[in-house]
């Protein structure tokens, strides 16, 4: 029998063992890295995909059953004031920790020194805490996700029209960097708790949707926020650039502090609602505390891994591929490269093997992995050369983002509704960790050697990323729906279906 | 309505991951009309990795209703497994079925005329079915108290009860109990004692805890390596 252990290494290592394959060609080939640096990628690729297991094992048997466990338990409660305000405290807490969020805080105060970095936070917080609500009383009261989705969406496209373009990009990144590793996981079981308490019906999409509608809170918060500032756009400050002084070794070990810091710290606020729950709701057997106790420390000591990998070895190189790669045929070979890269970085990001083995799981095996991870890896693709396309021509982000909102709004009429929720759900989970450090990263490299603006043209990557799921994950949607109809026609005409 | 029961067989399978749509193939090519799968969770039978619970393994649960095929769906599938020992592993049994009712389209065979066939074939493992629904969370609970009276392993699947349905409503939609389904098979000797030891298990001591059922195994395959 297959362990659960050999089980993620292996899967771990089929999503990263692509990317470094890429990177090394590319530095036998087109723009080889200088020093020791591909060493010191390949480092942070065996980092990567040890992480990356642990991490998955933690998700599993901690996480994941903990947010279910949450969701149901609220939902079994009957209580209307008690749901929404534990799931208001619960979106809150675990944003106002999460280490992503500080750190777009902190950029989009560097791009716009007069908003408060604190203010802001506060605001992204109470952004994902009001959207999660939100997502309950969706549930609760039967109102359908698409005509949410619409609202908000306009909303916060009304509200965007109002402030500086340049904005814009990091609003839509924000949507995209809040829903983190740690977050996602929880957020979306918790779904999937509240539909597993809720009588199922014909067309259930109401595992789904969570992930989707907390991404629009910081987005409308980081808008809003811009709205009401005054606009005095700066370039933000260039970031160090890795010490090739140091030896490979030290490189990772001196993140080890920093890191574990910033992870303790995400993961604080959910084993205190695991606590404030167990005492309280749950009285869940000894046994189970100890599984989901342990589920938090492999998630722990998986993520303080994989980061380390990513922030030693994948973020620096992913800069100097960038400017390398920006200096060749006037950057055009950015767009083939982004295009690969992009098809196989999203496999490597933790939360996208988290929604994909929940949706196999709650669809009963009907939507399969490996097809949401080819539409996926398919979006990506298309998103990060298109991203590069941005970069290159510097082209507004509102001649990608209008066009492709309003036809991911569009596909929700005629999609299924449960690949409506799926496909927003996706949209925050594709652009985790990799995205924000490894890709950023690439795109800053190359947009300083182009010698275009980086904070205008780089940002809003990540708000390509965050988009590109909701079209295609609604097209296979699409598909699933012909294939079914097909399907019943050859039902009728005889055979046998159970 | 008219409509006419035959007794049958049913194969409940326990593979890999995703290895059930294989299983499922194999027997229609012997026969078999379709088949249904459902997604458990199982345990290594490994005492570290339970100790530090990375023992779980995904498997497929495949339940295929047979009747005059049954023999040559439980040939075919034994000789896939041989032949691929590695792909088509776990444990398959075959219980009795003293009613199906199956409406099919198109159906021109004759539906009494191998009935005494199937009727006159009552046969015995040695082995039990133990099948126990409790609330969801607590089905690991039974396990370790199963194993300790013996059990090798067991399968958890996810379920919804719809006993109480009618009672609870919030906001006009149904509020439905979660429940976990374990499935163990064991040998006729220890089931007494598993048994025993599961009735104990403080969740199934309260009214409405849980049931527990036994059911006759005809035959038992191990498939595979």
């Amino acid at each position: 029998m297959k362990s659960h252990f050999t089980e993620k290494i292996k899967e771990s290592a089929v999503s990263v063992v692509p990317v470094m394959l890429i990177v090394v060609l590319l530095h036998f080939t087109l723009t080889p890295l200088p020093g020791n640096q591909i060493f010191q990628f390949l480092v942070g690729g065996a980092l990567l995909i040890l992480g990356l297991s642990i991490f998955l094992i933690g998700a599993d048997i901690g996480m994941v059953p903990f947010g279910q466990k949450v969701g149901s338990a609220l939902t079994h409660k009957r209580s209307l004031p008690l749901i929404l305000a534990a799931s208001f405290v619960i979106g809150f807490a675990i944003t106002v920790a999460e280490p992503d969020v500080q750190v777009l805080a902190a950029q989009v105060n560097g791009v716009m020194p007069s908003i408060n970095k604190q203010t802001l936070l506060m605001m992204i917080a109470t952004g994902v805490g009001l959207f999660l609500v939100l997502g309950m009383l969706r549930v609760v009261l039967q109102i359908s996700l698409r005509l949410l989705l619409i609202i908000f969406y306009i909303l916060v496209f009304i509200a965007c029209a109002f402030v500086d373009p340049a904005f814009v990009g990091v609003a839509f990144d924000s949507g995209g960097a809040t829903t983190g590793p740690i977050t996602v996981p929880f957020i979306m079981a918790m779904g999937i708790g509240v539909a597993s308490a809720v009588k199922r019906k014909k067309d259930d999409d109401n595992s789904f949707g969570f992930v989707g509608l907390a991404s629009i809170g910081p987005i409308a918060a980081v808008a809003f926020m811009g709205m009401v500032s005054k606009s005095d756009i700066t370039a933000a400050p260039a970031d160090d650039v890795a010490e090739a002084s140091k030896s490979v070794i030290s490189i990772f070990t001196d993140l080890i502090p920093h890191t574990s810091q910033e992870i303790a710290m995400a993961l604080l606020p959910l084993v205190l609602i695991f606590l404030v729950f167990q005492f309280t709701m749950l009285k869940l057997p000894s046994a189970q505390v100890k599984r989901m106790l342990l589920g938090f420390l492999y998630a722990f000591i998986g993520l303080i891994i994989f980061m380390i990998g990513v922030n030693g070895g994948f973020t620096p190189i992913g800069k100097s591929l960038g400017m390398s790669l920006g200096d060749i045929a006037d950057g055009m070979a950015l767009i083939p490269v982004g295009l690969v890269l992009g098809a196989v970085v999203v496999c490597a990001e933790p939360a996208v093997w988290v929604l994909t083995a929940q949706v196999e799981e709650v669809s009963g095996g009907y939507i399969r992995r490996p097809i949401m991870l080819a539409a996926l890896s398919l979006s990506i693709a298309v998103a990060v050369a298109l991203g590069m396309v941005r970069v290159i021509t510097g082209m507004s982000i509102w001649y990608m983002l209008v066009p492709g909102y309003a036809l991911a709004l569009g596909l929700t009429r005629v999609c299924p509704p449960l690949f409506t929720a799926i496909a927003f759900d996706s949209g925050g989970v594709a652009s985790g960790p990799m995205s924000t450090t490894f890709v950023l990263a690439l795109t800053l490299g190359a947009a300083t050697a182009l010698g275009g603006n980086p904070v205008t043209d780089a940002f809003g990557m990540v708000a390509m990323i965050a988009m590109a799921p909701l079209i295609t994950i609604q097209l296979l949607g699409l598909i699933f729906k012909f294939m079914e109809k097909r399907q019943a026609v050859k039902n009728a005409q005889g055979g046998y279906s159970s | 309505m008219n409509y006419t029961t035959n007794p049958a067989k049913m194969l409940v399978s326990f593979v890999d991951r995703n290895r059930g749509d294989m299983l499922v193939s194999v027997a229609k090519a012997a026969g078999a009309r379709g088949g249904t799968i459902a997604m458990g969770v199982t345990e290594a039978d490994n005492r570290i990795l339970q100790a530090l619970s990375l023992a779980d393994v995904q498997q497929d649960v495949v339940f295929i209703i047979m009747r005059d095929e049954t023999r040559a769906v439980l040939d075919a599938v034994k000789g896939a497994a041989a032949a691929a020992p590695k792909k088509l592993r776990g444990r398959a049994l075959l219980l009795d079925v003293p009613q199906v009712l199956i409406r099919a389209a198109g159906q021109t065979r004759d539906e009494s005329s191998q009935e005494q066939d199937i009727r006159s074939s009552h046969m015995e493992s040695g082995y039990k079915l133990l099948n126990v629904i409790v609330n969801s969370g607590f089905a690991n609970d039974v396990m370790a108290a199963a194993r300790k009276a013996g059990a090798t392993g067991g399968t958890i699947l996810n379920a919804q009860g719809t006993g109480t349905e009618e009672d609870v409503k919030f906001f006009g939609i149904s509020l439905v109990p979660e429940k976990e389904m374990l499935m163990i098979v064991a040998e006729n000797s220890r089931v007494k004692a598993i048994t025993d030891a599961i009735s104990q298990v403080p969740m199934l001591c309260k009214p409405g805890g849980g049931i527990i059922f036994n059911m006759n195994v005809e035959e038992f395959l191990i498939l595979g390596k």
